[in-house]
Formats: structure tokens, C-alpha cells, sequence
């Protein structure tokens, strides 16, 4: 007990609270030679960036974060389930399609994001060579800036989220007696039947964790907008964690930026308290 | 050659994903988790000052570090000017030695000037452009360089007085050593032309849209002019050009006042935006191009030339489809719409980017770092230099030695240089890159897709940019 609680105050609780204890304050690069110099400034650092008609601003980047995070999971969420439940049946090249729809859980962020750049390139990318093979929509799609980006963004995320979805869920199936689908089966009832009265049901604690974590994930993600998109990114796909690295990085204002970092953490709060909600219940 | 960053740079970071989870996670491993992401997230400019090193002494003689970013462009040329360098210094301070920090990207330098104010330890010297200079001596890391330490290095009157003058406020209080010098300039393809009856390089804006159509017909998707409106830096460096020639400024001359939103501004960038929209002498789809591509477009004789280019491009020449058909000239200087420059403004072709030294004011051997910086200015180091990644020497004894290095194409780079405007010293300017880039990105966007660019939504764009600055200029004074 005690090392463990050790190792998170130095790796969690400590960072947390200075991320806290920064928010309060004005520092900056100005001031980062003397801290005590930066002084407390309360809550102003939230203020300005929750004011909606603030240069500092951040509820811009706030919407898109929700909507990137919500549309992609609500995406992944069912191609990972719909993934699990396939290969959890018995058919050749079984071994193979599982090792395949691994890939993109394996590959690091960066990796993805370099591919997803490489596919949509203006013109000369897969997706608008796809496009134009199929006759659908213009030859050249600005898909990495303006309005489309977003939609990049998505694409290449759910693409990067839905195994680790498929792989939680295919621990959950592979967990259900078999006799279950049996006695199921011998009572007349049809896959669709078996799916919602025994898979659901089966795999559901294991569903929202995976919802939880896949909001938490995609909430946080970085690397892949940062590298997709370059630096700065259109306006429609600005996420809160590159806004977070923009105020820290570009504009050097550690104060404002612990203060988006905070809202950020709060904002993960909500499915973290669903999650825990669900699962007292779920032991009750 | 390198590109030195201005200040507030991006620092390569890993995205705080938690995509190693592949096992079900206890309640509290959910709070550890979220614990952890605004640790990453926020903890890291905390963190991030325990990661540089010392350049204190060690044995019986002493070290000094030296933080240089990678060439980008030239990394073996690189080792060899620095190799040059440690040889030099180790025969002059017997007993003593160099230690070269070659870190890969540019922003590792600018956050390593962070983490030396708030650790005050790091290296002895930094190498970093010009523009980051401000924010440099602002965090109290860049100190002025004293008279007497000017004599040591061979007195200022040893440096191209240009390069010189961006290395302190108003050309005084000089915190850092020139090094080496770029610059931006037209390239052109001296054959297309002569093909289309073009005698030579426009000196005003109005002879290049005129040149440009000369050579463009857009019914044909032929384009004269390439252009890099993805390119995140290009967009300061265009309308940075376009709006001093107009007289505006970006941010006031005493550094306080953000001046994105200015009328001069609104006419540089609906100029310069007006080169795919109104006279066709662009590719709208070059609105998604970076440098690389505009220099691969122009070596592949796409189109026949682009102005505000960087030294470094001339690298990408020699044996390319252009070898024998490119030139360099000077920026045009005349705003677009006149004939000269009114009221006898002087010409300005170009802002001065390229490398300084800036010793630490927390450097335990300020002596051996300047001894370094005297022999970085000398002009076998210099000539190497030149030869080896392209930068425009800065010690007036070099052009002398080797009066090479301004000749030729490099006669356009050495007057562009020479004649090259300040930035404003101000420690917030470095956050004009992105926020210019940010503000014209959607009409490159627009431009792009439909060929025509919305003014209203661009003044919207540069209120928002302005605004931010202002927030910026505000946060100096916090």
C-alpha cells in the first residue's frame, strides 16, 4: 500500500496538484527565472479562457474535443463489438484476420498519423484516388485543412480506435459458456436474438469500461492532430490537448495553460463519474 | 541550411494516449489514469526543467556546451564545421573542451532557454535565430554583451553591422554573436523567362504580377508564381515583407502595441491572397503547399518563380532539372500600386534570419564560451560554414579572405542582408508566426477549394489574431 502510494504521489498526485497550484498563477516564460515573481491571480486564468468572447477563449476547441471524442466512439464502439463478435466464431484464416485487425492497436500514434496524412493528400492521396475511382464528389479534397479536417481527424481516429474496443469485447465474448448460445439455440432463438439476450448482456460491464476509456482516450488524444494536422491546425479541428500545447509551447503561458489542462481533467470527470455510478450499480 | 527558430517553438511531445491498455481497469486505475493525463499535459512544463545538462567543468580543465539544432539540410557538413571548431578551440585553450549539444529540433534550443531560466543551469551557449533573441534576454538567460568582452571577440566593427543590429534592442544592449546570416529572395528561371519575353527580375510588385501573368494562363492551369501558403512560418515572413514596405508594422516600434488587424496588413495579406484570387498568376492548390513542395514544383519547372525564399533553397539547385536555368534576385520593394518608393523609404527586401551565439548568463566559463564565439567569427570557420550549409557569413574579414561567399547568387543574399530590416524587439513576436498562419489558413483554405477568398472573414481572422497578440503583450506585463 504505502510504496504504491508513493509512486503515485510522485507520478500523479504531485504533477496534479502543481498543475492545480499553476493554474492560479500568472507564470510564464517571463516569470518561469523566478516563480515567486509570477503572484496568484485566483481564478482569472478560467475566466478568460471560459469566456467565450476572450482572445483566450478555449470553448471553441472544447466543442470540437466533445464532438471528435462522442462521433468516434459512438463510431468504434460498434465496429469494435461487430469485430469481436466475428472473429469470435469459428472459420479459416481465423488466426490471421485477428493478427490483422491488430495493426492499427499496434501502430503508435505518430505512425498512424503520418499514414492518415499520406491518405489524404490533396489530390495524389488514397482517399481522393478512391474517390475519383468511384466517381463520387471532386477530384481534389482539401481534407486536412479547413472544415474537412475535422472529419479527417475522425476518420483516422476511429480507424486507431476501434481495436482496442474489438479487443476488450473479444476478452468479454470469449468469457460466455458456450452452453449458453446452446440452450439458446435449442430454444429456437435466432443470432439476432442471441446477440441482445446473451452477448450484450455478457459483455455490457466490459462495454462501458471500453466506452469510459475509449472518451477518456480520444478526449486526450495529441499526437494524432498534432502530426495530421500540423501545427496550427484549421480552426475546426483545433482539440483541447493541442490548445494545451499551444498555450504552453507557442505562447509560453504556463498560468493559462495549467488552467485548460484543469478544465480538460474536468470535462473527463463526467464519463469517469458515469463509469463509477454504473459499476456501484452493477455490484448492487 | 538551418532554419533557427524563433521563440515560443513547438517541442516535439508524445500525446498522452493510454492505447497500451488492453486489460479491464479498476475504479481507481481510472483515477490514476485521468490523474496522469493533466500530469502529461500540464506537469510537463514543470518537469521539463530537469532535463538539461551543465556545461561546468570536469577533470582538471574545463568543459563548455554548445546547444546547436541539427541542419536539417547538411548534418554531415555540419559535424565538419563543428569539428573544425573543437579543434581550433582545444589548440587555443589547452587543457579545455567543447562539448557540441546537436539536437534535432530547432525548439529543443528555445525550451532548453526555458529550462536554463528556471533551473539556471544548461549550456554555455546557444545557438538560436535572431528572433528569438527577445524572449531570450527577457527570461534573463541573455545578458548584453559587455564592451570589453566586445574587444575580445575583435571588437563589433568585426560583424556585418546588419547582423549585428538584430542582437539587441535598438542596436544597443547586444546579448548574442552573429554567426551566420539568411535571407529571403525571389528565385527565378532565367529560360521560361526569356521564353515569354521577360528580360529580367521585377523590382516592383507590379512588374511581378505583370511577369507573373506573363507567364501564366490559368485556362491552361499553367501558373508562374509557386507559393507555400501551408508552409507555417511562410505566412509572417510574406506579409511581414509586404506590410513594412507599406510602412505598417506588425507590432509597435516600442514593442507594446499588436498591430495584426492594421490597414497595411489587410492590404499585404488581400495582396498577396489576391495572387491566386484575383490575378491567376498562383495555383489555388499551392494554398496546401509547404516549402519543400513550392522549391520540388520550381526544380521541376512548374512554374517559373517565387519570391520570399530562403537561403536554404539553394541547396535543393545543383544538379536538378534548373541547374542551369535558376537565378536569385532581390524581393520587388515597391508596393504594389506604385511606380517607386514614396518619400524616400528605403527598400526592403527581407527581415534577417540565419544564427547567433547567446552566451548564458548562468555560464560558469564565460571566458572559454567567448574565446569559442571569437573563433566561430574567424574566416576558415566561416567560409566552412558557407560551403557547408549556406549561411551568408557575418565577420566583415571573411568577405575579405573570401570574398566567394558574396559573390555571384550570394551577391543578392550578402545585399539583401545588408540591407535587411529589424524585427521588432519585442518577446511576444514569435508568437506572430503562428498566429498569422492560423489567421490566414481558412482563406488559403477557401482559395483553395473555390478560387476566391472572403475579405470580411480574413479582418475577422486578423481581429482574432490581434487580439491574441494583445493577450500576449498583456501577459509580458503580468
Amino acid at each position: 500500500m504505502a510504496p504504491s502510494f508513493a509512486l503515485m504521489t510522485v507520478v500523479s498526485y504531485i504533477p496534479l496538484l502543481l498543475a492545480v497550484v499553476i493554474s492560479v498563477t500568472a507564470l510564464s516564460i517571463f516569470t518561469i527565472g523566478d516563480v515567486w515573481q509570477a503572484g496568484l491571480v485566483g481564478l482569472t486564468n478560467y475566466l478568460d479562457v471560459l469566456n467565450p468572447s476572450g482572445p483566450l477563449s478555449v470553448l471553441g476547441p472544447l466543442r470540437n474535443s466533445v464532438l471528435f471524442t462522442v462521433i468516434t466512439t459512438l463510431v468504434a464502439v460498434p465496429l469494435g463489438v461487430a469485430a469481436a463478435v466475428l472473429v469470435n466464431q469459428q472459420f479459416p484464416g481465423r488466426a490471421l484476420l485477428r493478427t490483422v485487425m491488430l495493426i492499427p492497436f499496434i501502430l503508435p500514434d505518430f505512425v498512424t498519423a503520418l499514414i492518415w496524412r499520406l491518405i489524404f493528400q490533396s489530390g495524389t492521396g488514397a482517399a481522393d484516388q478512391v474517390l475519383r475511382f468511384l466517381g463520387i464528389g471532386a477530384d481534389y479534397n482539401l481534407w486536412l485543412i479547413g472544415p474537412n479536417a475535422f472529419w479527417a481527424l475522425t476518420i483516422a481516429s476511429v480507424w486507431s480506435a476501434w481495436p482496442f474496443v474489438y479487443i476488450m469485447a473479444l476478452a468479454a465474448l470469449q468469457a460466455v459458456p458456450a452452453e449458453y448460445y446452446d440452450a439458446a439455440e435449442v430454444d429456437g432463438a435466432g443470432r439476432l436474438r442471441r446477440f441482445w439476450s446473451i452477448t450484450l448482456p455478457a459483455i455490457k460491464p466490459t462495454l462501458v469500461l471500453a466506452l469510459c476509456l475509449s472518451v477518456i482516450n480520444q478526449f486526450n488524444s495529441f499526437t494524432l492532430p498534432f502530426v495530421l494536422l500540423g501545427h496550427p491546425p484549421a480552426e475546426e479541428a483545433n482539440v483541447l490537448p493541442v490548445e494545451i500545447y499551444t498555450t504552453s509551447f507557442t505562447a509560453n503561458d504556463y498560468g493559462h495553460a495549467s488552467a485548460i489542462a484543469v478544465v480538460n481533467l474536468l470535462v473527463l470527470l463526467i464519463p469517469i463519474a458515469y463509469y463509477l455510478k454504473k459499476a456501484r450499480s452493477d455490484e448492487n | 541550411m538551418t532554419q533557427h527558430p524563433s521563440f515560443p517553438q513547438a517541442t516535439e511531445t508524445t500525446g498522452n494516449s493510454i492505447k497500451g491498455l488492453n486489460t479491464p481497469m479498476s475504479r481507481r486505475g481510472l483515477l490514476k489514469l485521468s490523474g496522469l493525463s493533466v500530469a502529461a499535459v500540464t506537469g510537463s512544463s514543470v518537469l521539463a526543467g530537469c532535463s538539461t545538462g551543465s556545461g561546468s567543468g570536469s577533470g582538471g580543465g574545463k568543459e563548455i556546451t554548445v546547444m546547436i539544432s541539427q541542419s536539417p539540410t547538411a548534418p554531415e557538413g555540419q559535424k565538419r564545421i563543428l569539428d573544425l571548431m573543437r579543434r581550433k578551440f582545444e589548440a587555443a585553450h589547452p587543457g579545455n573542451t567543447v562539448k557540441f549539444d546537436v539536437v534535432q529540433l530547432g525548439s529543443a534550443v528555445s525550451s532548453a532557454v526555458v529550462n536554463t531560466a528556471a533551473t539556471k543551469e544548461g549550456p554555455d551557449i546557444f545557438e538560436i535565430g535572431p528572433n528569438g533573441l527577445p524572449t531570450g534576454a527577457a527570461t534573463g538567460v541573455f545578458t548584453p554583451i559587455s564592451d570589453s568582452e566586445w574587444s575580445d571577440l575583435g571588437g563589433k566593427d568585426r560583424y556585418l553591422p546588419s547582423m549585428l543590429a538584430v542582437t539587441g534592442k535598438d542596436n544597443t544592449d547586444h546579448v548574442a554573436i552573429p554567426y551566420y546570416a539568411s535571407t529571403m529572395a525571389m528565385y527565378y528561371n532565367k529560360k521560361m523567362f526569356a521564353d515569354a519575353g521577360v528580360a529580367a527580375a521585377p523590382t516592383t510588385w507590379d512588374d511581378f504580377v505583370e511577369t507573373g501573368q506573363k507567364l501564366s494562363d490559368a485556362s491552361q492551369g499553367r501558373f508562374g508564381v509557386g507559393e507555400a501558403g501551408a508552409e507555417p512560418s511562410h505566412a509572417w515572413h510574406v506579409i511581414w515583407l509586404l506590410t513594412t514596405q507599406l510602412g505598417g508594422r506588425l507590432i509597435s516600434a516600442d514593442g507594446r502595441t499588436a498591430q495584426l488587424n492594421t490597414p497595411e496588413v489587410m492590404q499585404a495579406v488581400g495582396f498577396w491572397l489576391d495572387w491566386i484570387a484575383k490575378y491567376k498568376i498562383v495555383n489555388p492548390k499551392d494554398a496546401t503547399n509547404s516549402s519543400a513542395q513550392q522549391i520540388q514544383q520550381f526544380v521541376q519547372k512548374q512554374n517559373a518563380m517565387f519570391p520570399c525564399g530562403f537561403t536554404q533553397a539553394i541547396s535543393s539547385m545543383p544538379g536538378s532539372p534548373v541547374e542551369n536555368e535558376w537565378a536569385l534576385a532581390g524581393n520587388p520593394t515597391v508596393p504594389y500600386g506604385q511606380q517607386q518608393l514614396q518619400g524616400g523609404a528605403k527598400p526592403v527586401q527581407s527581415y534577417l534570419g540565419g544564427a547567433t551565439w547567446a552566451i548564458s548568463k548562468f555560464s560558469k566559463n564565460r571566458d572559454l564560451a567567448l574565446g569559442l564565439a571569437k573563433i566561430m567569427g574567424e574566416p576558415d570557420v566561416q567560409q566552412l560554414t558557407w560551403k557547408e550549409v549556406g549561411g551568408l557569413p557575418t565577420t566583415n574579414e571573411t568577405f575579405t579572405a573570401h570574398p566567394e561567399t558574396r559573390e555571384g547568387d550570394w551577391k543578392v543574399i550578402y545585399d539583401a542582408a545588408a540591407g535587411a530590416q529589424a524585427t521588432p524587439w519585442s518577446p511576444s513576436f514569435g508568437q506572430v508566426s503562428p498566429l498569422l498562419a492560423a489567421a490566414v489558413k481558412p482563406s488559403f483554405s477557401e482559395l483553395a477549394a473555390t478560387g476566391t477568398y472572403s475579405a470580411d472573414q480574413l479582418k475577422v481572422q486578423l481581429d482574432t489574431a490581434n487580439e491574441k497578440l494583445k493577450a500576449a503583450l498583456n501577459s509580458e506585463k503580468r
